[in-house]
């Protein structure tokens, strides 16, 4: 995922810092990655944490009603901070940017498969098993339909793209041909 | 020519390539367009893409590496960025730009990024180098020593150019800057040495005019034309000297001679500034960026002559860049000022006057050339500048004076008739020894009797008289290279014909 703010990996920085400190990373990330959601859920939430025009009581109110004691106490702590320092709008970069370095950590990297059908549990099982001779880190492989690739399949691991896909060969054999 | 190819081979030879055609997987290393404005793409992703590296955007549209920053790339666009969109995938290609070179684009006309666009085939050269090389070492050139004739007498008597040199050329617009030029490409006609012309941010009509002009001279066979122009994208603007200066490189590097000319450098630095303002680059001084010195130094020191272990090839090089109303001391022209071994000069108001061309011989300059000049030239032309330097000074000071004794007078008019013969017409260049025996016999007082408007009459007569068999004088100049007393006395000989009497010299 693309973090366009600096800010963004600084706060995620601290906050993964303190966190691996604790012992608390997985916990956080959960915490991180709920909020995530519920931020992509209600765009309402969205507004109002990039909404400065509020009196500042009754954000900090309103904060600790939606966040406290349904989260860490270090992630409720940080959202204080956060709401301190009038950053609360770059809350979702920092969910992204500390999931980026979280899996970073642990040596996971992540791929794509891009087909242009519904692929098969088992088909899936083999190409995983072929990116998997690929890279060394820990692979987690999401699923794309796209009906442009005609037919085969594209394995996208981190920059990496390996492209198998019928349009792909299609092309190669149109510029072949041109350039006979 | 026809082609001699049947459908039916056609076929086979397409079905041929379909049977033999292998399922294979294509692996690249990809990025994702994140923004994309004004011929500048910036993508995330990418992470091991070097500076200075191809990329390829959808529909095969090229774009270089220019910026590496902590999350996203900034890469200009070689095409139109109206193709490009948000999200699109941008391929790594593993290849610093780079261009082919060789004898395949002689005569040719090509972009900043050496494909052809003169409708002719494509160019297909075994060769192809990196367009951005760093300059030859020290150890790896020599002195500048041979002359590059212009075939301006102007230029070759006062500011001589020696292959290796790089000499500026600059005035307003409509100074005849880029005739200069043309001439000095017409005039390498026969001396092995392989012309490229790069045109930058120049209107497409006026490059089709100096390319009908070189081909009517016969100056194509031997020249190349680089042509990023006015509608081409800033990043080809950019990078069109650099791609020319790559391929007169070829030559230099295989012991050949080669010239270059880059018209002009100001478009190239305004292209660049508008590159690097998009691409956030701190504005300096009229707003170019802190590396716009280095990019017209990195440019210019890669003209060069090369030693003779190193083959002993050459590359001169002649920038043109172009005045706002005579001033000198703007960014650019002062920067490239200091970056060559010299200027020529070029002035409206003595352009309009009819002095063309229209050079100021008093700060026109050549650091290097006076080494390479022919030594029966610089004979000649050694009384030249003083004499021409002398009479500024007096018909300055002449138009308050109504009286003035004879000797001042006989100066005056010397001078005026020295000024008479460093008229040329455009794309009339003149051989080396013609030149010499007209400033021979302006200096030497032959034209003094003559009225002023009758000195340009008997510059025609002179070249004619010399073109007689047997030569004697032509023949003599160019095995002797220098003035002794018997070339000279040929000289008077052909002088004393022409004038039909007796000559005093004074």
């Amino acid at each position: 995922m693309v973090v366009h703010s600096k800010a963004a990996k600084r706060y995620a920085k601290a906050l993964f810092d303190l966190a691996l400190k604790s012992g608390e990373l997985d916990s956080i990330r959960g915490d991180l990655e709920a909020i995530l959601k519920l931020m992509h859920d209600a765009p309402d939430l969205v507004k109002f944490m990039r909404d400065y025009m509020l009196p500042a009581s009754a954000r900090t109110k309103t904060l600790a009603e939606i966040f406290s004691s349904r989260i860490n106490e270090l992630t409720f702590r940080f959202i204080r901070l956060l709401e301190e320092k009038k950053r609360c709008g770059i809350l979702d970069n920092i969910c992204v940017s500390f999931a980026n370095m979280h899996d970073q950590m642990q040596g996971i990297i992540k791929g794509q498969i891009t087909s242009p059908i519904m692929f098969e549990s088992q088909d899936i099982q083999t190409i995983t098993t072929y990116a998997q001779t690929k890279t060394e880190g820990r692979l987690v492989l999401s699923t794309v339909i796209d009906p442009s690739l005609l037919g085969g399949f594209k394995l996208r691991l981190g920059d990496v793209v390996y492209d198998a896909s019928v349009a792909a060969q299609i092309h190669t054999l149109r510029e072949k041909m041109i350039s006979v | 020519m026809a082609i001699d190819l049947k459908p039916s081979e056609i076929s086979s030879i397409l079905k041929k390539q379909l049977s033999d055609f292998k399922q294979q997987v294509d692996t690249a290393e990809v990025g994702v367009v994140l923004s994309v404005g004004d011929g500048i793409a910036h993508v995330y992703g990418l992470a091991g893409v070097m500076a200075g590296e191809l990329v390829t955007f959808p529909g095969d549209i090229a774009g270089m590496v220019l910026n590496l920053e902590d999350d996203n790339v900034g890469i200009a666009i070689f095409g139109e960025d109206f193709h490009v969109k948000e999200g699109d995938e941008v391929k790594r290609t593993g290849r610093i730009a780079s261009i082919s070179v060789g004898d395949a684009v002689r005569g040719r006309i090509v972009d900043a990024l050496g494909n052809a666009i003169d409708g002719g085939s494509p160019i297909s050269t075994s060769e192809s180098r990196k367009i951005e090389v760093k300059a030859p070492g020290i150890i790896d050139r020599a002195d500048v020593r041979e002359p590059l004739q212009t075939g301006i007498k102007m230029i070759d008597a006062l500011t001589p150019i020696g292959r290796g040199q790089r000499e500026l050329i600059i005035g307003d617009r409509k100074t005849g800057k880029t005739t200069i030029a043309i001439d000095t490409i017409i005039n390498q006609r026969g001396e092995n040495v392989m012309c490229f012309y790069v045109a930058i941010g120049q209107k497409r009509s006026t490059v089709v005019q100096v390319y009908e002009t070189l081909k009517k001279f016969g100056a194509m066979e031997y020249t190349t034309i680089v042509a990023a122009t006015a509608s081409d994208p800033a990043p080809m603007q950019y990078l069109a000297p650099y791609s020319g200066c790559t391929m007169a490189e070829y030559y230099r590097e295989t012991g050949k001679h080669a010239l270059i000319i880059y018209d002009d450098l100001t478009k190239q630095a305004q292209a660049y500034r508008q590159l690097s303002l998009l691409l956030r680059r701190p504005p300096g001084r009229e707003a170019f960026p802190g590396d716009i010195f280095y990019l017209h130094s990195r440019l210019l020191e890669r003209a060069a002559k090369m030693s003779p272990e190193n083959g002993g090839g050459s590359l001169t090089a002649l920038p043109i860049v172009e005045t706002q109303a005579n001033d000198v001391s703007a960014y650019i022209p002062t920067n490239v000022i200091s970056i060559t071994d010299g200027q020529i000069f070029l002035e409206a108001d003595t352009f309009t006057s009819g002095q063309r061309p229209a050079i100021n011989p008093g700060i026109s300059v050549s650091r290097v050339g006076g080494d390479a000049q022919v030594k029966a030239m610089k004979q000649t032309a050694g009384s030249l500048r003083l004499e021409l330097a002398q009479y500024r000074e007096l018909a300055g000071f002449a138009q308050f004076a109504s009286d003035l004794d004879a000797a001042t007078k006989r100066q005056l008019e010397r001078g005026h008739r020295l000024m008479q013969i460093m008229k040329q017409g455009v794309h009339e260049t003149l051989p080396v020894a013609k030149q010499i025996a007209i400033m021979y016999a302006g200096t030497n007082g032959y034209l003094d009797d003559l009225p002023i408007d009758r000195v340009r009459d008997f510059e025609q007569k002179l070249y004619e008289a010399l073109d007689v068999e047997p030569q004697e004088y032509i023949k003599l100049v160019n095995a002797k290279k220098t003035m002794t007393d018997e070339v000279k006395a040929a000289l008077d000989r052909v002088l004393e014909q022409l004038t039909g009497k007796k000559h005093n010299k004074q």
